[in-house]
C-alpha cells in the first residue's frame, strides 16, 4: 500500500484494515519524518516508536534529527481526543491520525455521546486538512451497533484505503 | 434536643435529605434522617450557560454563579446548581448534559457517603456523637479519624448464611445458619416453612451484616422469588421502606484480561457480603473491607466488591472536595507533544534487571517499601505538579500521605508482635487491604478512566524509580556487593562471607540515606534460583525465580505453584519438593536432595494410577476470554463451557470454568456436570505432563550443578 504519492494539502485519506494499518503506518511515519516535520495523533496505542526509530535508521545517519521532527500525543479516551484534536493548531505538515475510532467503540461511552464527539472531532480534522495532508487511520468496530461512527469517517474522507486481513498462508518448512 | 454517641454504619440518599445508621454505645440501631443539599457545577461557553440557566429555572434549585477551582484549568467561573434532593441528581444530570453536552461538568457522579465525610469530617465505621430532634439529626461530630491505628472496634452481630453445595452445580437443600458460634440448618425442600424460619431468624437476630456465600447470584434473588410465589413478605433490609438494590453481572475488560463480575444485592442499614463475589474478600476479609472503608469513605458492602481503584479514586474525590477543587465528570486533559526521542526515552516502566541465572547461595533480598507511592509523596508528583518546579503539595501525595504512613506504622507493629499474638491476623488484613490502594495508586496516575490522572506523572514515577534503582545499585557494587538481580523494587544482592540479616545493615542504611525511600530487609536465602527460559537456556526470565530463606520459609514467584490454572495436586507436589529442597543449607548440599524429590514424584504418580488422588484436587481452572461462540479453536474452558451449555447453562467472558483433564472426545470432564466422571476415564498422562514441567522447573538448577560436578 503505497500512501505517500497519494498525500496533499486538503485531502483527507482513510486506511481501513483490522489492525488499523499498523505495520503500513509506522513506515509512513519514518518516510515523512525523513522528508520533514510530522505529527502524530494516537488514539488507539498503535503507535511504535521503536519500529519507526529502526526505520529511521535504514534511511538515515542522523537519525536524531529525523526523530526529532515526529511529534506525537496520544489519546486514551474519546473525550481526551477530541482536546487533542482541538488544540493542535492548523500545521503546514503531514499529519496522521492512527485508530481514530478505537477509544470511540469503548461501550462505557453512550453511543449518543461518541456520535457528538465525533461529529465534534471531524470538525477540527476538515480544519487541520486545509493546512496540510492527513491520513487517519481506522480498525472495525468491536460491536455492530457502533459501525456508524466508521460510516460517518469514511463518508467525510476524499479517498478510503482498504487493506484486507493478512492471511497466513500455510508454509511448508524446510527439511534441512 | 437528644445527643448520642455511637458508630456510623451506613449513609444514603434519599428525596428529601440523607439517611443515616449508627450502633450506638447502647448497641442499639439508630435511623435518623437529615436534610443534606447537593450542589454541582457547571462551566463553559457563557451563552450556553445562560441557556443551561433558564432551562433549571423551572426545577426545584438553587443557581448561583461563582467561582471554583479546576485543577488543571485554575479558577473557572461556573454555574452551581443546589438540589434538596440527593437520590434524583443523577436523572437532574442526565435531563441537563443531554440538552447542553458540550457544557463541562464538575461534582456530579461522587457518591453520597464522600460528601457526607467531606462535609461534615465524620467517617463510615467511626465514632460520631448526634444530636437529634425526634428523628431528625440536627448535627453531626466526629470523635475519631479514619487514621487511627487502632480505632475501637464495632460490637457488630453477623449472621452468615451458606448453601450446602455451590448452586451452579447443583440445587441445594439446606441453608446452614451460623451466628454468635451457634450454627444449625435450615431446609430448603419447600419454601414456605424455610422463609418463615428465616424470617424469624432475621427478626431475633437483627444483624448488622449478612455473610453469604452465593448471596449475590443465588440466594438474594432466589429468596425474593420465593417470598413473591408465597406471599411471605420478607424484606432483609433493616430500612423497612426500601427493597434489595440489585446490579446487573457484567463482563468488563481490565488489565489486559475479562473479567467477569456478578449480579450483586446491597441492603439498607445494614450490610450484604457475598464471599464468593467480592473481590479480594479472600485475601484480607472482613476486617480488611471495613480497612478499606473506613479510608476511602466508600460503604463496606460496596467497598467489598468493589476494586482498589475504585476505592483510590474515592480517596481522590475526597481529597479534592475538601480543598475545594472540583472533581471532573470526565478528564479531558492531554499528553504533551513530544518527540519520538522524548517519547522513547519516558515511556518506560519499572527497571527490571536481567538476572544471573541458576543457583546462588546466601543472597539477601532488599525491598523499597511501596516503592511507587513514596516516590509519589516524597517527590510530590501528581498531574497538576509533575514538571514543575516548587509546586505546593499536589493532590495525589496529599491523598496518599496519611494512607502510607498508616500502612508503614501497622507494618512496625506487626514485625514487633509474635506471630502467635491475637492481634497479627487482623492487623495483617488491614495492612493488606491498605497495600492493594497503594498497590493501584500509581495505575491510576495513567488510567484512562481517572479522574485526576496524567500520562506525565505516571511516567515521572517510573523515571525516578529507574533512577532509584540505579543509585542503590551502585551503593551496593561500591560496598563490594554483587547485585544479582533487580525487578522493579527490590534488589538481589550477595557477597562472600555476608549470610546474617546483621550483615546487611549497612548497605541498607547506606541505600536508604542515598535515595531517601525507605527500604526493609525482605530476608536472607540460604539458596535462590533465577530461572531460564524453557526456549532459551541461555535467557533469564526476570520473574521467575523460587528460593529458601534461612528459617526455612520458602518464597517463590512466577512458577507453577503461583499460577491460578495449575491444579491442586501438581501445586501440592511441587510445593512439598521444594520443602524437601529447603532442607539445603548451601547451594552444594541441593544436589543431594535430588533423589528424594524424584521419590516424591513417583509416589505421588503412583498414588495417581491407583486413584488415591481425589478428583477435587485435580480439578483445573480456567477463565473464558471470549463468548464461546467466537471460539475458533476452543480451548479446553471453552471445551467444558460447551459441555454445560448442553445442559442449559449460560457463560459470559470473564468467568471461570472447572475441568478434569478426560479421555473423551472433547479432553475434558466439566466439573459442575451432574454426572461425576469415572476416574478410570481420567487423563493421568496429561496430569503426569503438568507435574514433570512443574518439577522441572524446581529440579532444573540440578542439571547445572550435576554437570559442573561432572567437570571437577
Amino acid at each position: 500500500m503505497n500512501i505517500l504519492p497519494a498525500l496533499k494539502t486538503g485531502k483527507l485519506i482513510a486506511i481501513y484494515a483490522p489492525d488499523a494499518a499498523c505495520t503500513e503506518t509506522m513506515t509512513l511515519i519514518a518516510e515523512l519524518g525523513l522528508r520533514g516535520p510530522v505529527t502524530i495523533m494516537d488514539g488507539g496505542n498503535r503507535y511504535k516508536p521503536y519500529q519507526v526509530a529502526m526505520q529511521l535508521r535504514r534511511g538515515t545517519v542522523d537519525v536524531s534529527r529525523a526523530a526529532s521532527r515526529i511529534f506525537s500525543r496520544r489519546a486514551f479516551t474519546c473525550y481526551e481526543m477530541n482536546t487533542l484534536l482541538s488544540s493542535t493548531p492548523s500545521l503546514n505538515h503531514p499529519c496522521l491520525i492512527l485508530d481514530l475510532l478505537n477509544t470511540f467503540y469503548d461501550d462505557h461511552v453512550p453511543m449518543h455521546e461518541a456520535d457528538r464527539l465525533l461529529k465534534s472531532c471531524l470538525a477540527q480534522i476538515q480544519r487541520l486538512v486545509l493546512s496540510g495532508p492527513v491520513v487517519l487511520t481506522l480498525a472495525p468496530p468491536l460491536a455492530e451497533e457502533r459501525a456508524f461512527l466508521l460510516e460517518q469517517v469514511c463518508a467525510q474522507a476524499d479517498e478510503v484505503m482498504v487493506r484486507e486481513a493478512l492471511v497466513c498462508q500455510p508454509a511448508q518448512p524446510s527439511l534441512f | 434536643m437528644a445527643e448520642t454517641t455511637g458508630w456510623l454504619l451506613d449513609v444514603y440518599a434519599e428525596e428529601d435529605g440523607i439517611t443515616l445508621w449508627l450502633l450506638t454505645d447502647a448497641g442499639q440501631h439508630l435511623c435518623l434522617r437529615m436534610d443534606f443539599d447537593i450542589t454541582f457545577y457547571v462551566a463553559g461557553d457563557f451563552r450556553l450557560l445562560r441557556q443551561a440557566w433558564i432551562y433549571l429555572k423551572e426545577r426545584d434549585v438553587r443557581l448561583e454563579r461563582t467561582v471554583r477551582r479546576d485543577l488543571f484549568l485554575g479558577e473557572r467561573d461556573v454555574m452551581a446548581v443546589t438540589t434538596p434532593d440527593p437520590a434524583n441528581i443523577q436523572k437532574l444530570f442526565g435531563d441537563l448534559q443531554r440538552q447542553f453536552p458540550s457544557l463541562d461538568y464538575y461534582d456530579v457522579d461522587i457518591p453520597i457517603t464522600l460528601r457526607f465525610i467531606a462535609q461534615t469530617n465524620t467517617h463510615l465505621l467511626g465514632r460520631c456523637c448526634v444530636l437529634q430532634e425526634g428523628e431528625w439529626g440536627q448535627t453531626i461530630e466526629s470523635l475519631s479519624s479514619p487514621w487511627e491505628i487502632n480505632p475501637t472496634p464495632i460490637p457488630l452481630s453477623i449472621l452468615t448464611l451458606v448453601p450446602d453445595c455451590n448452586p451452579a452445580i447443583r440445587t441445594p437443600k439446606q441453608l446452614h445458619v451460623n451466628y454468635n458460634q451457634k450454627e444449625y440448618s435450615l431446609s430448603l425442600q419447600s419454601p414456605r416453612p424455610f422463609l418463615i424460619s428465616l424470617k424469624a431468624d432475621l427478626q431475633r437476630i437483627d444483624p448488622d451484616l449478612i455473610l453469604t456465600d452465593y448471596g449475590d447470584t443465588w440466594l438474594f434473588p432466589q429468596l425474593i422469588q420465593w417470598s413473591k410465589e408465597t406471599g411471605i413478605e420478607l424484606n432483609l433490609n433493616r430500612d423497612r421502606e426500601r427493597h434489595v438494590l440489585t446490579r446487573k453481572a457484567n463482563s468488563y475488560f481490565a488489565y489486559g484480561q475479562v473479567t467477569y463480575r456478578g449480579a450483586q444485592a446491597h441492603l439498607f442499614g445494614r450490610w450484604h457480603i457475598d464471599r464468593k463475589n467480592a473481590m479480594s474478600f479472600g485475601e484480607y476479609g472482613l476486617e480488611g473491607a471495613m480497612e478499606q472503608a473506613r479510608v476511602t469513605g466508600i460503604g463496606v458492602q460496596e467497598m467489598a466488591r468493589k476494586s482498589p481503584g475504585a476505592g483510590i479514586t474515592a480517596m481522590q474525590m475526597l481529597t479534592a472536595l475538601r480543598n475545594n477543587i472540583m472533581v471532573p465528570v470526565q478528564k479531558q486533559q492531554v499528553e504533551g507533544r513530544k518527540t519520538l526521542t522524548e517519547l522513547i526515552r519516558a515511556d518506560h516502566g519499572g527497571l527490571i534487571y536481567q538476572p544471573i541465572i541458576g543457583l546462588h547461595g546466601n543472597v539477601a533480598q532488599i525491598d523499597f517499601s511501596s516503592m511507587y507511592p513514596a516516590i509519589m509523596v516524597k517527590h510530590n508528583i501528581s498531574p497538576e505538579t509533575v514538571g514543575k518546579e516548587d509546586a505546593p503539595e499536589g493532590l495525589i501525595p496529599k491523598t496518599l500521605r496519611p494512607l502510607l504512613e498508616k500502612r508503614l506504622m501497622l507494618k512496625n507493629i506487626l514485625s514487633d508482635l509474635d506471630p502467635r499474638d491475637c492481634r497479627v491476623n487482623v492487623l495483617k488484613a488491614r495492612a493488606t487491604a491498605l497495600k492493594w490502594l497503594l498497590v493501584v495508586c500509581f495505575g491510576y496516575l495513567g488510567y484512562k478512566n481517572a479522574r485526576f490522572g496524567k500520562i506525565e506523572s505516571h511516567e515521572a514515577v517510573t523515571a525516578m524509580s529507574r533512577e532509584l534503582m540505579l543509585q542503590a545499585k551502585e551503593v551496593a557494587e561500591d560496598m563490594g556487593f554483587t547485585v544479582l538481580h533487580m525487578y522493579v523494587d527490590c534488589l538481589f544482592v550477595q557477597q562472600e562471607g555476608f549470610c546474617k540479616p546483621s550483615d546487611f545493615t549497612q548497605l541498607m542504611n547506606a541505600i536508604e540515606e542515598k535515595t531517601g525511600i525507605p527500604i526493609v530487609l525482605e530476608g536472607v536465602f540460604k539458596w535462590v534460583v533465577f530461572l531460564a527460559s524453557r526456549r532459551d537456556a541461555r535467557v533469564p526470565v526476570p520473574n521467575q525465580y523460587f528460593g529458601a530463606f534461612q528459617d526455612g520459609t520458602l518464597k517463590y514467584r512466577g512458577i507453577e505453584l503461583r499460577r491460578r490454572d495449575t491444579p491442586l495436586w501438581v501445586r501440592k507436589i511441587q510445593l512439598k519438593a521444594l520443602e524437601v529442597l529447603a532442607r539445603a543449607n548451601t547451594p552444594r548440599e541441593f544436589v543431594d536432595l535430588v533423589p528424594d524429590v524424584k521419590m516424591l514424584v513417583e509416589g505421588a504418580k503412583r498414588d495417581l494410577r491407583n486413584g488415591r488422588v481425589p478428583l477435587e484436587e485435580l480439578v483445573v481452572r480456567q477463565r473464558l476470554s471470549r463468548t464461546i461462540e467466537a471460539y475458533k479453536t476452543p480451548s479446553p474452558a471453552a471445551r467444558a463451557a460447551m459441555q454445560l451449555q448442553a445442559h442449559g447453562r449460560q457463560f459470559a467472558p470473564g468467568q471461570s470454568l472447572e475441568f478434569l483433564f478426560a479421555r473423551n472426545a472433547t479432553g475434558v470432564h466439566a466439573w459442575e456436570l451432574e454426572e461425576a466422571l469415572d476416574s478410570g476415564k481420567l487423563d493421568a498422562k496429561r496430569y503426569y505432563k503438568l507435574l514433570d514441567r512443574a518439577i522441572q522447573t524446581v529440579l532444573t538448577p540440578n542439571k547445572a550443578w550435576c554437570d559442573l560436578k561432572r567437570l571437577f
